[in-house]
């Protein structure tokens, strides 16, 4: 057969790849193996043209028959005593290289890794590891003191990969670059993601579909280390909560991102926790609450009105007011790229999330569902869409994406939680827990719906069930300070005051800018008598929260002003009580307490007429308040006690004249 | 219709007064406000078309048509459009929840507020060259205006009504809405008003508001002499005078309106309370005819059928015609007062009470509301609670001679027993000329219980006067004339207790018998005086001496 036909042939199966034409690339792809004697890189095609096509028994067979994949287990028995069992894949890698020579290398290790992936798509997930090497943790414990023997600045590769196995992998591959000392970022080619992230990646995955989530966490971040173009592994650490904070932020500035790259980074810290506070004085900021400044700056330049959908300002006036703040000018060399990207369904939703966290409802809703407005099904955009429609009690927004999304994706695992969403929206919580669970039996590491999970029991006074689908979420995503936040309340709720303090201090640790959290612990502490700590957590959570008027606010106000009764501060009280007011003037109770801190401020003497006002407001909102009803009483005899019209002089005359 | 005016007459601009100040803007001077976009033809076609679904009452479709539209008439009707839908909404939901009168129509809210709220300050700010027609508009900030008071936030209120009357003096709703902000008339001075020709209008409004009504009626008197057409001024100074108890002047004004103006039904009302109070039932029946043919569906009308009805007695067709006005106009005060009345006079105290609080909750300064509540809470037994109304009332009407006696009621009540607090009531209630009497003769009484002869004998003789010059020959008066006598002859006033005695001769019954051995005690007494003065030398006469000085109050 001519190399040129054969050529041809190659470009025919590759061109059908590219129109999804896949059984004529399967026959094609057929014909060239046996046509062009079996060359490994025919195979390979073949192999990749059968995986497309979803044919994986048939790819491994494929792989077996040519001995590429036995080859592969075969060194594995072979080397199994000599070598660590991690290790043994790379190094029939490195036999079969020595066989075919060092040009092949870089085919053999994609060999290997479509064999591993054929695996993992019949959830092979043992064989998929025998394939990759098992990369235990005690070996990347040992890996990681060697790291530290070595200093910090030994080897990149070893960094890259943490285990020996794919160091060897490397080691191999980077013969045909100069040194073993390249840069990790040598071993990709530009426009490519480099091989080793993904065999880390797949790793990860391996380890994760069996439970065991501290290795896969550590392959996941290798595998971003090793080229932080491998966003899949960013999404499995994010989506699922496996790091914490500080060790997100660590792994992003470790990082070694080309100066061309800068906006990636921009985007991946905007899509990271959104945990930083945000336009708050007195805090340091750092890089992400830098980013998420800059995110703000885009978007209320470019934000329609909170709830009604006017659009203030436009994209000139947006990249005026950026490149007229010189700080912002300095440290920004990625100007366009980030107008550019203000407008993007990701960054938007990143967006809506950090508004979701500090509370503005209103705000996250207009831009979430703007998001999916423009791309109904951006999945990842819909559990923070579905939560807040939750918060603002939206229900046919919620029952119409619901229907939606269990219609297109009847599998997933954000469809049926949507579907709980809305039956935990019109309070039918025992259908909301069925398909909560339903979620969670789809996707065990599904955040959101485990929470929800907790919340539709919390809503029935369930509280031992509650808490334990929180612990399963804490459990699961230790980066999350929302199951434990969430554990506090229920404790609290059940008059456990020392333990959800504890629950909400390590929450707080988790998160140190949620309001929430702060006013969990202003309450704990009120409860605790400790008024003096109440009115500083809860003016922190005032600080914290958007200056939007949301109910969020208002109870913390509220709080407040109650924790300032208690210290007798009833100026202050009476002004955080007015302030409560004018956002929920229908509220009864805030009523009856400031009519209740009126009469203490007046000692039951002066101030009456306000507080009798005050309770009648209350009782006109809410007949059945007993509290109000009795000081109302009270204060009217006390009112009658120290009101007596004034007296005015009369001289008798009793005579007639 | 009532959509469009959901704060009753507060909204609507009273015609009049708007007509005579077409002149425009005259002192805009302060006002960024460029004024421009705000003819139909400047604001777009959008806003011919929202405007037209605006005018079928299809609120939320006119505010979405112009979500782009950036001139001034254009943002205003948006943003009062999603007012209305608002409130729309609320007073749905008001009806779905408790209906008219129902106790849960109170916990629900207009759901728009807050994001109008949002939006406003960020549009009246904005200084762009791109938003100048409605920077500082003064349309949008009688609307923030509006919304804050929903919200009870007064202060920022009175900053948006300010401005918007400074920036388009002839808005005269923004002056209305501002009137129930102001508690005080020095308040209002301080504010930073335009000086304008409205603002007269305004000072006089609220001082009828204020029960200062004899300045409010120079105020209008002034007002009339300038614009003579004007048959406002002339009906609010007939309201002056209803408010001053001048039922004769109110009246006669109020039918020269209507001889002037016969199908006129604003202020009406207050004629019909006016004829009602004077019990001329024929009148009032011709007015109710007249305003029935005019508009049968106005709240007004329903207020003059119910009062006709009540006058006849006949309170449960009345309570129909109240609470049909209240179905058009759910904030017309005096048709919550009114109810109130007819359902105190029904003998249902708690719908009573629950309609005299929904009027003062409309209007705070309405003392006829906070009286009858006083007045349902003492028929309840509830003399707390009743005092703490007719305080209320006494603070708006000071001089009103009613409510002091009902507070001294009050006081009086078995569970209080203040008497000394109830004589300064009714102290009072004869110090501002209680025309019913009833605080002399309660006056009296509490002294003599009290022992203060000499003030029990002062008071019974002011009631005795007062019952001459009415010619009434009761009981009371023989109670008087009774006391007087013994009082007289205790302190040897001998020719006045005979005086006494001798009227009393003219009353059959017991105290006939009383006066005659009375008569024959003092004339023995005078016989003894007599032969004493003979004895020791004329030195009687010193009868009336002997309790000179005022005995201390508040001995009792």
């Amino acid at each position: 057969m001519e190399t040129e036909t054969l050529q041809q042939l190659r470009a025919v199966v590759e061109d059908c790849v590219g129109k999804h034409l896949t059984t004529s690339a399967t026959f094609f792809a057929d014909k060239l193996v046996s046509l062009g004697s079996r060359d490994p890189e025919d195979v390979y095609l073949y192999a990749q043209v059968l995986y497309e096509g979803k044919h994986y028994q048939r790819a491994l067979t494929l792989l077996n028959r040519e001995g590429l994949a036995s080859r592969v287990l075969e060194g594995r028995a072979r080397n199994s005593g000599l070598e660590s069992a991690t290790s043994s894949s790379a190094c029939t890698a490195g036999k079969y290289m020595t066989e075919y020579g060092c040009d092949a290398s870089d085919t053999r290790i994609r060999l290997t890794y479509l064999t591993a992936q054929c695996y993992a798509a019949m959830n092979k997930w043992e064989e998929c590891l025998k394939v990759l090497g098992r990369g235990d943790l005690e070996d990347v414990e040992e890996d990681e003191e060697m790291n530290k023997k070595r200093g910090p600045c030994s080897s990149n590769l070893e960094n890259i990969t943490g285990d020996r196995g794919a160091d060897i992998i490397c080691a191999d591959l980077a013969n045909g670059f100069s040194t073993r000392t390249e840069t990790h970022s040598r071993l990709r080619k530009r426009g490519s993601i480099s091989t080793i992230s993904a065999l880390c990646l797949l790793r990860g995955r391996a380890y994760d579909a069996l439970d065991n989530r501290s290795l896969a966490r550590h392959w996941y971040v290798s595998a971003l280390k090793a080229d932080y173009f491998c966003y899949e592994a960013l999404a499995a650490l994010l989506s699922q909560h496996m790091l914490t904070v500080e060790e997100e932020q660590e792994l992003l500035a470790s990082l070694q991102i080309e100066p061309g790259d800068k906006w990636l980074k921009f985007v991946y810290v905007t899509m990271g926790k959104k945990y930083h506070p945000v336009n708050v004085r007195g805090i340091e900021e750092g890089e992400p609450s830098f980013c998420f400044k800059m995110l703000n700056e885009l978007t209320t330049f470019k934000r329609r009105s909170c709830w009604t959908g006017a659009w203030y300002g436009r994209d000139k006036q947006a990249r005026n007011h950026l490149s007229t703040r010189p700080a912002l000018h300095k440290t920004l060399d990625f100007e366009t790229e980030l107008v550019a990207l203000s407008g993007n369904g990701d960054i938007a939703q990143a967006n809506a999330e950090c508004l979701y966290s500090r509370g503005d409802f209103h705000g996250c809703y207009e831009i979430i569902s703007e998001v999916l407005e423009r791309d109904p099904f951006q999945l990842s955009a819909i559990p923070c869409f579905l939560s807040v429609a939750v918060e603002l009690r939206r229900k046919s927004e919620l029952y119409l994406c619901a229907q939606k999304l269990v219609e297109e994706y009847p599998d997933h695992s954000v469809s049926w939680f949507a579907v709980a969403c809305y039956y935990y929206c019109v309070r039918q919580f025992e259908e909301a827990r069925h398909y909560f669970c339903k979620s969670t039996a789809l996707e065990k590491a599904f955040a959101p719906a485990w929470i929800g999970f907790g919340h539709s029991f919390a809503a029935q006074d369930e509280s031992d069930q509650a808490l334990v689908a929180y612990r399963t979420a804490v459990r699961m995503f230790p980066g999350c300070h929302l199951p434990l936040l969430c554990i506090g309340m229920e404790y609290q709720r059940t008059n456990n005051l020392i333990l959800a303090e504890q629950f909400c201090v390590k929450a707080r640790d988790i998160c140190p800018s949620d309001p929430l959290t702060y006013n969990e612990l202003g309450v704990l502490c009120y409860r605790n008598m400790n008024f003096v700590a109440a009115a500083t957590n809860l003016e922190k959570a005032l600080a914290l929260a958007p200056q939007v008027s949301t109910d969020l606010l208002e109870i913390s106000i509220v709080n407040l002003a109650h924790t300032h009764r208690k210290l007798r501060n009833f100026d202050a009280a009476i002004m955080w009580y007015e302030r409560a007011l004018s956002i929920s003037p229908l509220s009864a109770s805030t009523y009856t307490a400031l009519g209740f801190t009126y009469q203490l401020r007046g000692e039951f003497q002066s101030f009456m007429g306000e507080a009798i006002d005050c309770y009648h407001k209350a009782l006109g909102l809410s007949p059945e308040d007993s509290f109000a009803q009795e000081m109302l009483t009270l204060a009217l005899i006390d009112q009658c006690a120290v009101t007596m019209p004034p007296y005015d002089f009369v001289s008798y005359d009793p005579y007639p004249h | 219709m009532e959509l469009e005016t959901p704060r009753s007459g507060a909204k609507k601009p009273s015609s009049d007064a708007t007509r005579a100040g077409a002149g425009g803007a005259s002192a805009g001077a302060e006002s960024r406000w460029s004024g421009r976009g705000t003819t139909p033809e400047t604001a777009g076609d959008d806003y011919i078309l929202a405007k037209a679904y605006f005018d079928l009452g299809e609120y939320r479709r006119a505010s979405h048509q112009l979500s782009e539209n950036r001139s001034s008439l254009g943002r205003f009707l948006r943003y009062y459009a999603l007012f209305l839908a608002g409130e729309k909404r609320k007073n749905e939901e008001a009806l779905e929840v408790g209906g008219v009168g129902g106790t849960g129509a109170k916990d629900v809210a207009n759901k728009e507020l807050d994001p109008i709220l949002f939006d406003l300050p960020i549009i009246v700010e904005d200084d762009h060259p791109d938003s100048s027609e409605t920077c500082d508009d003064p349309f949008l900030h009688y609307l923030h205006g509006l919304c804050l008071i929903e919200k009870e936030r007064k202060d920022e209120a009175k900053q948006a009504l300010c401005a918007s009357v400074r920036g388009y003096p002839c808005n005269w709703s923004a002056w209305e809405a501002l009137m129930p902000l102001c508690s005080t008339l020095d308040e209002a001075n301080a504010l930073p008003l335009p000086t304008h020709w409205t603002k007269k209008w305004f000072t006089a409004a609220l001082q009828l508001e204020l029960q200062d009504n004899r300045k409010g009626l120079q105020a209008y008197a002034q007002l009339v002499t300038e614009i003579p057409a004007s048959a406002i001024g002339v009906v609010q100074m007939a309201v002056g005078h209803y408010n001053m108890r001048e039922f004769d002047r109110a009246q006669s004004i109020f039918e020269d309106v209507y001889r002037a103006d016969p199908y006129r039904l604003e202020g009406m009302d207050t004629y019909s309370n006016i004829l009602y109070v004077k019990e001329s039932s024929a009148k009032l029946s011709y007015l109710a005819h007249s305003a029935v043919l005019t508009d049968k569906y106005r709240p007004e009308t329903c207020c003059i059928v119910g009062n006709y009805y009540s006058l006849k007695a006949q309170h449960e067709k009345a309570v129909v015609y109240f609470s049909r006005a209240l179905r058009l106009n759910w904030r017309y005060l005096s048709a919550w007062t009114l109810m109130g009345h007819e359902y105190v006079e029904m003998k249902n105290p708690a719908a009573a009470i629950d309609a005299y609080r929904h009027a003062v909750d409309i209007n705070p300064r309405d003392y006829r509301a906070w009286y009858g509540l006083g007045q349902t809470y003492e028929i309840l037994q509830m003399p707390y609670y009743a005092l703490y109304y007719y305080q209320r009332a006494t603070r708006l009407r000071p001089k009103d001679p009613r409510m002091w006696c009902a507070m001294g009621q009050c006081y009086e009540s078995d569970q209080l027993q203040m008497t000394v607090a109830a004589i300064r009531c009714y102290q009072r209630a004869v110090t501002w000329n209680d025309m019913e009497g009833i605080a002399l003769a309660k006056l009296a009484k509490l002294h003599r219980d009290s022992g203060n002869a000499k003030a029990a004998a002062h008071y019974y003789r002011l009631n005795l006067v007062r019952l001459e010059n009415e010619g009434a020959d009761t009981a009371e008066m023989v109670e008087a004339l009774l006391y007087l006598a013994n009082f007289y002859k205790k302190h040897e006033r001998y020719r006045d207790a005979e005086a006494c005695c001798m009227r009393l001769l003219d009353f059959a019954g017991p105290a006939k018998q009383d006066a005659k051995a009375l008569l024959r005690e003092i004339h023995n007494l005078q016989n003894v005086a007599a032969a004493a003065a003979a004895a020791g030398g004329g030195a009687g006469g010193g009868a009336g001496e002997i309790e000179e000085a005022d005995p201390p109050m508040d001995t009792s």
